[in-house]
């Protein structure tokens, strides 16, 4: 129960980011070149993702320990990994294509980044960026 | 044996009459059906505003969320324990009711703890109230959820409906209380989310 509801908690992540990486045009995060594509994938794996556990997993038969204990884990760790994907897998998959355009971003903060690059270089451009300040 | 034990009763009795409700039922009644969805409609305001000052007051909106629903279990689970103390237990329509002890062996799974109040409906109510200082569509649909929730808990007779509306009560209560804590504490917060921003996060 606890292995499906990680990956429950994985899938739903990782579709709910897609669909904000195309909703707010974070182009760094999005696994796609066009909006249009992050949308779809995102509502099929969340809507998909439902489905299978529905239809797949027992949900009463875990009892409450199958379904309380679970929960705090299952966030974190399906939470977390949806996260690290979803920031690193386009800065390797996009980096030629943002390569040259992150060295003249501006400085823009926090997730706001995301809309000129990916996170990878984002780390790399304040990186820099610290070295010509001191 | 509360005053509203018949309503309990009627709906129970419903369960085994319709294949396709009863499974409506376990799945809204589940813990992996509403508090996702409602996880999903958190991260997307946290994440997905567009604009950026309207983003950072979102956020500060979402920690009060946080702090309110954090507080609402508190007060949950305090009820609960005084009644495990006091041994004035408030037993589970599943315990009182033929119709419920059904429903409950058919869809669900017995729980230890008292009816009263509904702990799941304390977070979600918390979760609705809060974010309606955000963003009022994001609220209703969290509100639809709550609805669907306290139908399934109770269909599968592990609760009242005075649970849920108590529930309802005290997680709305101490997301109004989470809302103020976060006005007050504003400056901190702000030095929180900038510092939050250095990792991406905010």
């Amino acid at each position: 129960m606890v292995w499906e509801s990680i990956l429950l908690v994985f899938l739903l992540g990782l579709g709910t980011f897609q669909v904000i990486a195309s909703w707010a045009d974070f182009k760094g995060i999005s696994f796609f070149r066009h909006r249009i594509v992050g949308y779809v994938f995102g509502v099929v794996l969340i809507i998909g993702a439902f489905a299978w556990f529905f239809i797949a997993v027992k949900v009463g038969e875990g009892g409450p320990k199958g379904q309380h204990d679970d929960q705090a884990l299952s966030t974190l760790i399906g939470g977390g990994l949806a996260l690290l994907l979803t920031g690193f897998l386009p800065s390797i998959i996009k980096y030629r294509s943002y390569r040259k355009h992150h060295e003249n971003a501006d400085s823009s903060e926090g997730i706001e980044v995301f809309k000129q690059m990916t996170l990878l270089q984002a780390i790399h451009h304040r990186s820099n960026t610290l070295g010509k300040d001191k | 044996m509360p005053p509203d034990w018949q309503l309990s009763v009627w709906i129970t009795s419903l369960v085994d009459n319709w294949s396709v409700l009863d499974e409506v039922g376990k799945v809204l009644a589940s813990n992996y059906f509403a508090p996702k969805v409602a996880a999903i409609i958190l991260v997307c305001l946290w994440f997905g505003t567009r604009n950026y000052a309207r983003r950072e007051y979102n956020q500060k909106v979402i920690v009060g969320v946080a702090v309110g629903t954090a507080l609402g279990f508190i007060v949950a689970e305090s009820l609960c324990l005084i009644q495990d103390q006091t041994g004035d237990f408030w037993n589970r329509p599943y315990l009182n009711h033929d119709e419920a002890k059904f429903a409950m062996e058919k869809l669900y799974f017995p729980l230890p703890d008292s009816s009263f109040p509904s702990n799941a409906m304390c977070g979600l109510a918390a979760i609705a109230t809060g974010i309606g200082f955000a963003d009022r569509r994001a609220a209703i649909a969290v509100w639809i959820l709550v609805a669907l929730w306290a139908f399934g808990r109770m269909y599968v007779g592990v609760h009242y409906p005075v649970d849920i509306a108590g529930g309802i009560l005290i997680g709305a209560t101490c997301a109004l209380i989470g809302r103020y804590a976060v006005l007050r504490f504003d400056h901190t917060l702000s030095w929180l989310l900038a510092k939050a921003r250095m990792f991406y996060m905010a």
